[in-house]
């Protein structure tokens, strides 16, 4: 009987994280959309998540797969380009725009085919959740396709605030993480991305607009 | 954009447009592109859902609550030129709406000003109120008309309607019925409609996504989420998780299978770099 009532709280539980993950994840499209709309004309691109997969298609069995592949938000890259910018060439001077969550920074980088179990994660208020804003510039005219060509096949820097350079494919990358909780309101988040525009700017020596 | 395209707008691109620009770039700083955008789909609504639309979109609330509602037609950009005598010019409203409202049906027309980069002003709007009064009465069909302002200004709606119409009592001696919205104003609306039928669905979300590419969005920001008190009663998970944990036994069997499997349907390719990605 205890143990039913405490089933019971702990799937109150569950509905209640169900209903704040949505929440959280309704305000975290529009910080995206509103960071996109900071840069002019930049449109979407690519999601990739990272360290999980994409959730099942409708004709594919999600059971044998890791039940994290199921909330894609844990942790993910969102890929803006420019509308002029083709897909498949990289032109000098042409950058990308990625916007990388990472909701919880208590999940482990995961051994290859091991799924974290969340009882082993650092305690939630011991970890943060966090947007890193990184941009891709074109040093080099370069035929490959922004995705498969250049980000997943390019490393990123490895702090914030410095230019990482790539040789193949020519790229400079530069970075910046944010942890959300400084990201509340849309004034925080305009005041965070003109900055971030500002230093990247100056740091790759170019105008990031 | 089909209606901009047919009455002349958009001939040729803005200078702050550059050379090799996208379409986007274009469509998302004409003004003309987003009045038609928007119009020509508030067109396709049923009438009562349109006018229920602009009923709780415009303020102060003059648009009268009528659940009979026609929509008699719509002109994008007419030229008005009868009172151009009076006025010195012919005028062109952005949209023009006439309905056949309320039982039994009363005639109706809409002048809808719209504005993307610049401001309403008040003379536009008694100029385009004195050429639709004469053009009406080239027909004696329409019975009332309203002016709708639709983006141009910073204030409350309500304040601005007040300050523009006092003005024109003063110095056009008009008394003029109108209502004033904020692009945004329009989009909070379209995003509370809740209707049953899939097809209204679809042309209301065309019309947001038309809004949300000029540049107006909603946005509910984080902190919200601290003010949520359902949710603030989470017990503490981390005793729970440890709880549920998964029997080590358990993953391996899942593991294994899944590198078992033919055909692999989890991209361990993108594992592997991800990794190296993401330290």
């Amino acid at each position: 009987m205890t143990e039913n009532l405490e089933m019971q709280a702990a799937l109150v539980d569950v509905r209640k994280a169900y209903r704040l993950v949505w929440a959280y994840q309704r305000r975290l499209f529009d910080i995206v959309k509103a960071t996109t709309d900071e840069f002019e004309d930049m449109g979407f691109y690519y999601w990739q998540t990272i360290h999980t997969a994409r959730p099942a298609n409708s004709g594919s069995s999600p059971f044998s797969r890791w039940a994290w592949d199921m909330l894609p938000m844990r942790r993910a890259s969102f890929l803006f380009l420019n509308g002029s910018t083709e897909r498949n060439l990289a032109r000098k001077g042409q950058w990308m725009l990625e916007l990388h969550l990472n909701s919880d920074t208590g999940f482990p980088v995961p051994p290859i085919n091991s799924e974290p179990d969340a009882a082993d994660f650092t305690p939630a208020d011991q970890c943060s959740s966090e947007l890193t804003i990184c941009a891709w510039l074109c040093a080099e005219d370069a035929p490959c396709n922004w995705f498969h060509g250049v980000w997943s096949v390019t490393e990123w820097p490895e702090n914030d605030n410095e230019v990482y350079m790539s040789a193949k494919p020519p790229f400079h990358l530069f970075r910046r993480t944010f942890d959300l909780a400084g990201l509340g309101d849309r004034a925080s988040v305009h005041a965070a991305i003109v900055k971030f525009k500002a230093d990247a700017s100056a740091a790759l020596n170019t105008t990031l607009s | 954009m089909l209606s901009a395209i047919l009455n002349g707008k958009g001939r040729r691109l803005p200078e702050t447009i550059a050379a090799g620009s996208s379409l986007r770039a274009a469509f998302s700083k004409s003004e003309d592109m987003l009045t038609a955008s928007v119009f020509e789909r508030l067109a396709y609504l049923d009438a009562p859902v349109l006018w229920k639309l602009l009923v709780a979109t415009f303020a102060p609330r003059i648009l009268p609550d009528e659940q009979r509602v026609e929509l008699v037609s719509v002109e994008f950009w007419p030229m008005w030129s009868e009172a151009s005598n009076e006025i010195g010019k012919s005028v062109e409203p952005d949209v023009v709406l006439r309905l056949d409202v309320g039982d039994p049906a009363r005639r109706i027309a809409l002048i809808v000003e719209c504005k993307l980069d610049s401001f309403q002003y008040p003379d536009q709007w008694a100029q385009e109120w004195k050429a639709c009064q004469a053009e009406m009465a080239s027909s004696d069909e329409v019975q009332g008309t309203y002016f709708l302002a639709l983006g141009g200004f910073r204030e409350r709606p309500e304040q601005l309607v007040s300050r523009f119409t006092e003005f024109i009592r003063q110095k056009h001696a008009l008394e003029i019925k109108a209502a004033a919205a904020s692009w945004s104003d329009l989009l909070k609306a379209v995003s509370r409609m809740q209707p049953d039928c899939q097809r209204t669905r679809r042309v209301l979300a065309d019309i947001y996504l038309a809004l949300e590419l000029h540049g107006f969005r909603e946005f509910r920001g984080l902190n919200d989420l601290a003010a949520m008190p359902q949710f603030r009663s989470l017990r503490d998970l981390d005793d729970a998780l440890t709880r549920w944990k998964t029997p080590s036994q358990a993953r391996a069997v899942r593991d294994w299978s899944f590198l078992d499997s033919s055909v692999p349907n989890r991209p361990i390719t993108h594992h592997s770099i991800l990794a190296k990605h993401w330290k």
